[in-house]
């Protein structure tokens, strides 16, 4: 069993994995080493190595990094011990390979607070860096805040929460500490929200929309889900700033287990209604009908791959005041 | 006042063009085959283009509406750069595609024009707009425009833009002409003059790099650079084009727009924000400083040649007067070199050498930047083991190809010994990045579309810089050149190293 790992050695096999790969005996052939900030990621043991490897190798592309993988292993005692590799890849037309580091440290839980004081020498200097919570139950173990602080840019995903009521309220704290935070469950709901931006998009419907009095929003689930809370925070943010203050209204259509929104009505005393609607999910996506005054279009808005959010979140270098306006109303209402 | 969208997030939307009509006069061209339409095809693949958008392509060759589709699927296949052609996107893209066969002279012709974009509108419900793109004989613009104006097409229901392809006139007086006979039907902000090298990403870089970053702007001035090299390359000739560059010239087809233009935005001004206006005056307040060279000035500060055949790699290349269509005794210019100056207080006394050929030993665009040696050498004579290389620090844009930016500065040879050796600090686009950069055709017809004029050129810059390549013209036709002077696959006339040479200075081999 292991139970210390050094730095200075994940440096020196580091640097010995570069002298290697570069080597003319290599097949890959000459390389150029690429990076533009150092990716932290923690996950469980459990999960998928092989969906985790993918989703950074396809990431590097666009966003060469050191990636530094910790899985948390479920076991009672201390236990560290870490591997490094190279992901390479041969653009179109290139003569040279491109290659990023790979890190992994394996840490149970308990030794999970002496894995922050490894990664600090890990991190490239002078570059972003960015956490990646891809466990929910990772954040509440101790150690994981003295990871968090070596961040410049914190991603989770709220639906890997446990309560997401709780979470909500946690990651406004973790906001309100300074931490620059994005959430993956936001991200699920970029191309909806953009179907209805456009379908606003017009002078007629946006001053319509200032006499709106009331939105029901249809949630399936005992308890509105992530999703249904930002959707709904974020309608009412941007409905105030029309000059609308309606009163949200969830409309709870059974106690099935997915939480996620199934419809949203609008109306106003002036006769002005407008509604998205889910009219089939698929293991895909969905199929929803939106109708403005009676005039009804149809979209399937496809489900974006965990690769598609964390690129979406990563193209966003500074603070995202939509989010954040959307996060803090989302965990105080409802 | 006009209310603003707030359920619009541009963080993470993506940005919506609007509908529209592109009406293409010379569909059946070099430039539509090879560009345009590759461009076109490659935004629709990456979901950039409206799905209803109708492209319109008017030639004087009959052909249908389905020969045309299948005529651009060929050149798609051959031209597209770094990817396959997708069946089902192009099956999509094919169906915006008409074709509309016309005589740009006939006045009947611009009707046809006008009924088929009135169809469009209706079936693709492109809110009439539409953007014209003029990709004929330059003799032919002003035609086109008046053609477009007399049928009412030059106004309507949606916006209306026109983009016109170089050269923007053959001197000062003839792009003053055009200019008026378009402005006659078209307001200058309708008017997009495309000058494809401000598109290329490595150009727009040149701004990020500079005013993006903080550390390179103080040394951007007199004090430290001794001079900046400006070099546009080509290894091959004319290739066929004999007939028309003859009328061109290496002055007329490179210098006086493309390099004058990335001159320009290398030693432009930082402007108060990034708005098209605002960036366009600082680039045409920098050319209007540009000196302009008295008749006795032109010998001395430019330098005109022609290549001459040569044996290379055991391949005879003819020489330009012997390529087809060339007159044997052509005074063209294949390479043109000039020393610019711009008068003002940032570049005071700093040469600019911009130097563009044909058949160069290899085909390479970039920007030199030499600063000022160190003023006091501590490791010169003297030194016991001093050894200092004659390497003056270098910056490096590079345009194309492998666009990237080296730093060249001289460092110590490991081991003992004070000895130093010059090295380079590399930053590679296609390696620090993954994503694909778009082509330049790509970007341009995206902001025409999208109504940002930031890339384009305004009618002020045109005339500017026609301002400062006109005396050279002029002296240059007044005299019998003694051409071919030099060697294809050699980099140019030894005038043109003598003309470095008086200042101390020597040309870069890229």
């Amino acid at each position: 069993m292991s139970t210390t790992i050094n730095p200075e050695k994940i440096l020196k096999e580091l640097s010995n994995l570069w002298i290697e790969t570069a080597a003319p005996s290599n097949e890959t052939g000459a390389v150029l080493r690429a990076c533009a900030m150092t990716m932290i990621v923690v996950a469980d043991e459990s999960d998928d190595p092989q969906a985790i490897s993918e989703t950074l190798s396809m990431l590097m592309r666009e966003h060469p990094s050191r990636a530094i993988l910790i899985r948390l292993k479920k076991t009672d005692g201390p236990w560290l011990e870490s591997r490094v590799f190279a992901q390479c890849w041969k653009p179109f037309g290139s003569r040279q390979h491109i290659c990023c580091e790979q890190i992994e440290i394996t840490a149970s839980e308990i030794s999970l607070p002496d894995v922050s004081a490894v990664v600090l020498p890990l991190i490239v200097a002078d570059l972003p860096v960015i956490l990646w919570c891809r466990c929910g139950h990772a954040a509440g173990v101790n150690g994981f805040r003295d990871l968090e602080k070596l961040a410049q840019k914190v991603i989770v995903d709220s639906h890997t929460f446990g309560d997401q009521q709780t979470a909500l309220r946690k990651l406004v704290a973790t906001r309100v500490a300074g931490v620059r935070l994005a959430d993956l469950a936001w991200g699920r709901l970029t191309r909806s929200r953009e179907l209805v931006a456009q379908a606003v998009n017009s002078e007629d419907v946006l001053a319509a929309l200032r006499t709106v009095d009331s939105v029901k929003v249809r949630a399936r689930g005992a308890k509105p889900g992530v999703s249904a809370r930002y959707f709904a925070a974020w309608l009412a943010n941007e409905l105030a700033v029309l000059g609308a203050n309606p009163k949200i209204e969830w409309d709870r259509a059974s106690d099935e287990t997915p939480t996620s929104i199934s419809a949203i009505f609008l109306s106003s005393p002036e006769g002005f209604s407008m509604s998205i609607e889910v009219k089939e999910w698929y293991s895909t996506g969905v199929l929803c009908d939106l109708a403005v005054n009676g005039r009804t279009h149809s979209a399937v808005l496809l489900r974006p791959s965990e690769y598609e959010l964390l690129l979406q979140e990563l193209s966003i270098p500074g603070r995202d005041p939509t989010f954040e306006a959307a996060l803090k109303r989302a965990a105080t209402e409802t | 006042m006009p209310l603003d969208n707030p359920f619009q997030d541009p963080l993470r939307f993506e940005r919506k063009l609007p509908e529209c009509a592109i009406v293409i006069f010379g569909a059946n061209g070099d430039l539509t085959r090879r560009k345009l339409v590759p461009a076109l095809y490659r935004l629709a693949h990456e979901r950039r283009l409206p799905p209803n958008v109708a492209i319109l392509g008017i030639s004087r060759t009959p052909m249908t509406d389905e020969q045309f589709r299948a005529s651009m699927r060929e050149s798609v296949e051959k031209f597209i750069e770094d990817s396959e052609v997708d069946p089902a996107i192009w099956s999509a893209f094919a169906e915006g595609l008409f074709y509309v066969a016309g005589n740009i002279d006939d006045a009947e012709s611009y009707k046809d024009i006008a009924a088929s974009l009135a169809k469009l509108e209706a079936d693709r419900h492109t809110s009439g707009n539409v953007l014209f793109y003029l990709s004929t004989q330059p003799s032919q613009y002003a035609r086109v425009v008046r053609g477009l104006g007399e049928v009412g097409l030059a106004k309507g229901k949606g916006w209306r833009r026109v983009i016109i392809e170089k050269p923007f006139g053959h001197d000062l007086a003839s792009a003053r002409q055009l200019s008026d006979e378009v402005h006659e039907y078209f307001e200058e902000r309708e008017v997009y003059r495309i000058d494809h090298y401000l598109g290329k990403e490595t150009v727009q870089n040149i701004l990020a790099f500079r005013f993006g970053n903080g550390i390179f702007e103080p040394l951007w001035n007199r004090r430290y650079i001794d001079n900046i090299q400006i070099t546009a390359a080509e290894s091959i000739g004319v290739e066929g084009r004999g007939a028309y560059y003859q009328e061109a010239g290496a002055l007329r087809d490179m210098i006086q727009n493309h390099l004058l233009q990335v001159m320009a935005t290398v030693a432009m001004e930082p402007s108060a924000s990034f708005t098209p206006d605002a960036v366009r005056d600082e680039r045409a307040k920098l050319l209007r400083s540009v000196r302009i060279m008295k008749p006795e000035e032109v010998g001395l500060n430019t330098v005109a040649g022609q290549y001459g055949p040569a044996r290379v790699g055991g391949q005879e290349l003819p020489g330009f007067r012997e390529e087809k269509g060339v007159d044997p005794e052509s005074q063209t210019d294949t390479y043109a070199a000039v020393t610019f100056f711009v008068d003002n207080w940032r570049w005071a006394g700093v040469p600019f050498y911009v130097r563009s050929g044909k058949h160069l030993p290899k085909r390479i665009t970039e920007i030199a930047i030499q600063f000022k040696a160190a003023p006091h050498l501590v490791f010169g004579e003297g030194s016991a083991d001093g050894d200092v290389p004659d390497v003056p620090n270098l910056l490096i844009l590079r345009i194309q190809p492998e666009e990237g930016i080296s730093l060249k500065f001289v460092s110590k040879r490991p081991g003992a010994g004070m000895t130093l050796r010059p090295v380079s600090m590399d930053f590679n686009y296609g390696s620090s990045f993954g994503e694909r950069s778009p082509t330049a055709y790509e970007t341009l017809l995206l902001d025409a579309i999208i109504g940002d004029a930031t890339l384009y050129t305004r009618q002020d810059m045109v005339e500017a810089s026609w301002t400062v390549v006109e005396p050279i013209m002029q002296w240059w036709s007044k005299v019998k050149h003694d051409f071919p002077n030099y060697a294809a696959g050699s980099w140019g006339p030894k005038a043109a190293d003598l003309m470095l040479a008086r200042s101390g200075h020597e040309w870069r081999k890229p």
